[in-house]
């Protein structure tokens, strides 16, 4: 049995159709899984059922092998680090830190050690008589971290912590939050929009789309196989086509005419085709003999800051006027230039325009 | 706990207090007015008669009607000049005029009689210098100083409402109207005076409402000639103790002046526009000071000035008896309490029961204005919106009336030493909800989660966390209280026993008292009265910094 198990959560506020949707995951313990999502998709919603904070309308939380239902607030032993940090503004560093401490009952010499424990966890040492409200955002949130770390809870959960941080000390915080997770090897659920942050802090990754987790994966493999249209359209990735289209049918035979690219996968239940905008693409020279071809007109071209976005219109019969769009390293690609493109890498040299190895990918709704 | 029964630990405190305070008293004042039992009170109670009730009633808005043009014609400009936050004059006046607004209504009797009574501060110069043996200023009991009494008070309600709501335009249209060609002048009247219109709306109605109200200005300083709803009530309850006939009156005065809040809250809904302040800030600062601004600033001053100049005559005043200047002699009586003296208590001891009444005021209102916030925090939706107006009612309803009330309901209650703390802290409680709802609201609801997910229990939560953020706020209105009980008149009046006046009783006492011993010590008292009111004042003033800082 998994650390925490959470199963077909489902809430809704009010008439409107419901965030959460038999929402599910399960937790190994030690590990820090990472909900990623859409603002407004639940992400928070989660936390807040995990916590006790609210009551989900179905569904079961249980951690450590216990149900979590009927236990309140206080009684769950569950670190939070909210959005803004929300520390006490009438307390000093050290007040916060102890705060939960003192719910313990600690005695004060005990609470005095952990609290400096903490700070020098966070790299906050000496801070302990400041008050709350000269801090930057970044000592804020590293107080927060200490706050619900110092009574040692059972699962820590991290509600975008680091998003009303400056972008600048993000990264750094990012790397230091990550470390002082792991040195004390505990349990997170961290909520995130940020799919950097995300692949940076997760052992895993939940994207949580539609009221569920969408797709659950190591973030590595996420990135390589994002598996479903919404994960994919999340990544950041366009060029997504629908297989059940004249068109799409088309790209279905374009894409498994090459073989090495996943093409017996294709044929079963993908319901889309992911043509990755960023992707190695070479110049070949010579006729295209293998496979299908695929047609197009540069229309456009937009410079971006580390590649130019080309704008491909496909003339090629029975897909003429669908535009994929690539992001390329390269230069020497000029508008009205026509090219063709191969799905595989395959016989490389042979071919005018070849997409990477990948550069095609199957996706389910 | 759950949600609902929280709502009701908090709400149970207020809601039997304003039942057996308010309501109560309210219902028999109806029942006294038109029931049967009527003709009971006194053997031959008589009703007023139409003709006399609106005499009376025409009396009061016309008074009302007069007293809110003059406020306006007397605020309007200056609140248009200090709608600015420019020079320390400013600074100074804005300070000056919220001086008059707080002052207990017996300080400000006896500070028009300290400077245009028989012999006061003007008739005194004026007979020095022109030799005359008779006092020239002959205002006393007459429309004009009734009139001129309230616009000293009133003057700092429209300014205050208006220039805080001018002081949010956005000082760019003004700039706009100006590159589009329009002279100050056609600026202000074309684009700044519209805008501010509502405002001045609201004062005025809010001004209307506390002069139809009136009660203490025109019983001391009108005398037996006048005669507002207000002083009619107290007559037949107290000199005449026809009660069915009080309760009449007061049922009209009640159907009035709800009728008239009803209205304000209305206006102010209908105009409380959220305006940018920041770009009020960036603006204000930036314009070149010239010979104009002087002359403003000049003019303000010295308009603020005269507005306060009968605190100062008072002031002045307490420190003479007949016409030998500087001496003690007014406050060594108050201290002597006069053997001969008509009243059952001394002034040592009216000052006393005042003080004791304010921090029973204190802790009573306290408890009820936190019982009330934390009703409307935590009540949703519907329920919330219809419960406060109906904790505000009490602010509505005048001294007078309440007393009446309780002179009618508390039957074996009415010789409680704490009948006038509960009235006091009826009046008060709205003032202390006002203070506590919006630093209630202000919390980070996260704090409360961030403190439960730490292991603290709902009650651990309130006394950590929430109790000391709430603290500087329960201070304010302790502050607000205690200053509005010091200076109650109206019910304190109708309800005190004889045996324990406050100060404002005594004072309005030796008011009414021939002899230049007797007015003295009412000025010397009248001063005491309005340094505490003025420290409480200046204590708030510094206090919301604390506040803001959270």
């Amino acid at each position: 049995m998994a650390y925490l198990e959470v199963t077909n959560l489902w809430k809704s506020f009010g008439d409107t159709e419901s965030v959460l949707q038999g929402l599910s995951f399960a937790q190994e313990r030690g590990e820090i899984l990472c909900l990623l999502g859409a603002s407004g998709c639940g992400k928070t919603t989660v936390l807040q059922i995990l916590a006790g904070l609210m009551q989900a309308d179905s569904g079961c939380v249980r951690l450590g092998g216990r149900d979590q239902d009927g236990v309140p607030v206080h009684a769950r032993r569950i670190g939070y680090v909210f959005q803004d940090h929300v520390l006490f503004p009438h307390l000093s560093v050290r007040r916060n830190v102890e705060y939960g401490l003192r719910m313990l009952k600690w005695p004060s010499h005990q609470r005095g050690r952990r609290v400096h424990e903490m700070l020098e966890l966070v790299d906050l040492a000496g801070y302990e008589e400041r008050p709350v409200r000269g801090l930057s955002g970044g000592e804020s949130q590293r107080v927060a971290l200490a706050r619900s770390l110092a009574p040692a809870p059972d699962l820590l959960l991290l509600d975008e912590p680091l998003s009303s941080v400056d972008q600048r000390l993000r990264g750094d915080l990012v790397t230091q939050l990550r470390s002082v997770l792991e040195t004390q090897a505990i349990t997170a659920v961290h909520v995130t929009h940020d799919l950097e942050e995300a692949y940076f802090m997760g052992d895993r990754v939940a994207f949580v789309h539609g009221g569920r987790v969408n797709r659950i994966d190591a973030p590595s493999a996420l990135v390589a196989n994002p598996a479903t249209v919404a994960c994919a359209r999340y990544l950041g990735m366009g060029n997504i086509f629908a297989l059940d289209t004249p068109e799409g049918q088309r790209l279905r035979e374009w894409a498994t005419s090459a073989a090495g690219t996943g093409g017996d996968r294709g044929g079963t239940n993908a319901t889309h085709l992911l043509i990755r905008p960023r992707t190695v693409l070479r110049s070949g020279h010579g006729d295209i003999r293998q496979g299908l071809p695929c047609r197009g007109t540069v229309t456009s071209l937009r410079p971006k800051v580390n590649e130019v976005q080309v704008e491909l219109r496909l003339t090629q019969p029975d897909l003429e006027g669908a535009t994929i769009r690539l992001d390329l390293a390269r230069t020497g690609i000029r508008r009205e230039l026509q090219m063709v493109l191969e799905a595989s890498a395959r016989d490389q040299g042979a071919r005018p325009w070849i997409l990477g190895s990948g550069g095609v990918a199957w996706l389910t709704e | 706990m759950n949600g609902r029964l929280r709502v009701l630990v908090w709400a149970l405190p207020p809601f039997i207090f304003l039942g057996a305070f308010y309501f109560l008293p309210l219902v028999r004042i109806l029942v006294t007015a038109l029931g049967p039992d009527r003709l009971v009170g006194g053997g031959q109670a008589v009703l007023p008669d139409w003709r006399s009730l609106a005499t009376v009633l025409g009396f009061t808005t016309w008074q009302a009607l007069v007293s809110t043009a003059a406020s306006l014609v007397a605020g309007l400009p200056l609140a248009w000049w200090l709608r600015d936050h420019g020079s320390r004059l400013q600074s100074v006046a804005r300070l000056l005029l919220t001086v008059p607004f707080v002052m207990p209504v017996v300080v400000t009797a006896s500070a028009f009689v300290a400077l245009m009574g028989p012999s006061g501060l003007l008739n005194r110069w004026l007979m020095g210098w022109f030799d005359l043996s008779v006092p020239p200023i002959q205002l006393m009991h007459t429309f004009g100083i009734i009139i001129l009494a309230h616009v000293f008070y009133n003057t700092s309600v429209v300014v205050r409402i208006v220039s805080g709501f001018w002081s949010q335009q956005d000082r760019r249209l003004a700039d706009a109207a100006g590159t589009l060609g329009a002279t100050a002048w056609r600026t202000l009247v074309t684009v700044e005076a519209p805008l501010v219109l509502p405002a001045a709306v609201s004062s005025a109605l809010l001004v209307f409402l506390f002069c139809f109200s009136s009660f203490g200005v025109v019983l001391i300083l009108g005398g037996l000639r006048f005669s507002t709803l207000e002083v009619a009530i107290y007559r037949q309850a107290v000199s005449y103790f026809n009660l069915p006939a009080a309760a009449v009156l007061a049922l009209v005065q009640l159907a009035v002046t709800f009728t008239a809040m009803s209205l304000y809250t209305r206006l102010q809904r209908l105009h409380a526009v959220p305006q940018k302040v920041e770009a009020t800030e960036q603006f204000a600062d930036d314009e070149p000071r010239t010979r104009g601004h002087w002359i403003r600033d000049g003019l303000g001053t010295v308009a603020a000035l005269i507005l306060v100049s009968p605190l100062a005559a008072l002031t002045v005043q307490s420190f003479s008896v007949g016409t030998s200047e500087w001496n003690l002699v007014n406050y060594a009586g108050l201290l002597q309490g006069r053997a001969d003296s008509a009243f059952l208590a001394s002034p040592v001891e009216a000052v006393g029961n005042s003080v004791r009444n304010a921090l029973a005021t204190m802790v009573i209102s306290l408890v009820l204005g936190i019982g009330m916030a934390y009703t409307l925090f935590l009540m949703p939706g519907r329920a919330g919106r219809w419960l406060d107006p109906v904790f505000l009612l009490p602010l509505g309803t005048s001294a007078v009336t309440l007393g009446l009330g309780y002179i009618i309901s508390m039957g074996p209650l009415r010789t409680s030493p704490l009948l006038v703390p509960a009235a006091h802290a009826l009046i008060a409680s709205p003032l202390v909800l006002r203070v506590i709802l919006p630093a209630l609201r202000r919390l980070q609801p996260g704090l409360r989660q961030a403190s439960g997910v730490l292991g603290a229990t709902p009650r651990q939560t309130w006394w950590r966390v929430e109790l000391p953020l709430i603290l500087p706020a329960c201070a304010v209105a302790s502050v607000f209280a205690f200053a509005v009980s010091m200076g109650e008149f109206g019910a304190s009046l109708l309800i005190a026993r004889p045996e324990h006046p406050t100060m404002p009783l005594m004072i309005f006492g030796l008011l009414g008292r021939p002899g230049l011993a007797n007015l003295g010590q009412a000025q010397a008292m009248s001063v005491v009265l309005m340094a505490v009111t003025g420290a409480s004042m200046f204590a708030l003033d510094r206090l919301p910094v604390a506040i803001r800082e959270f």
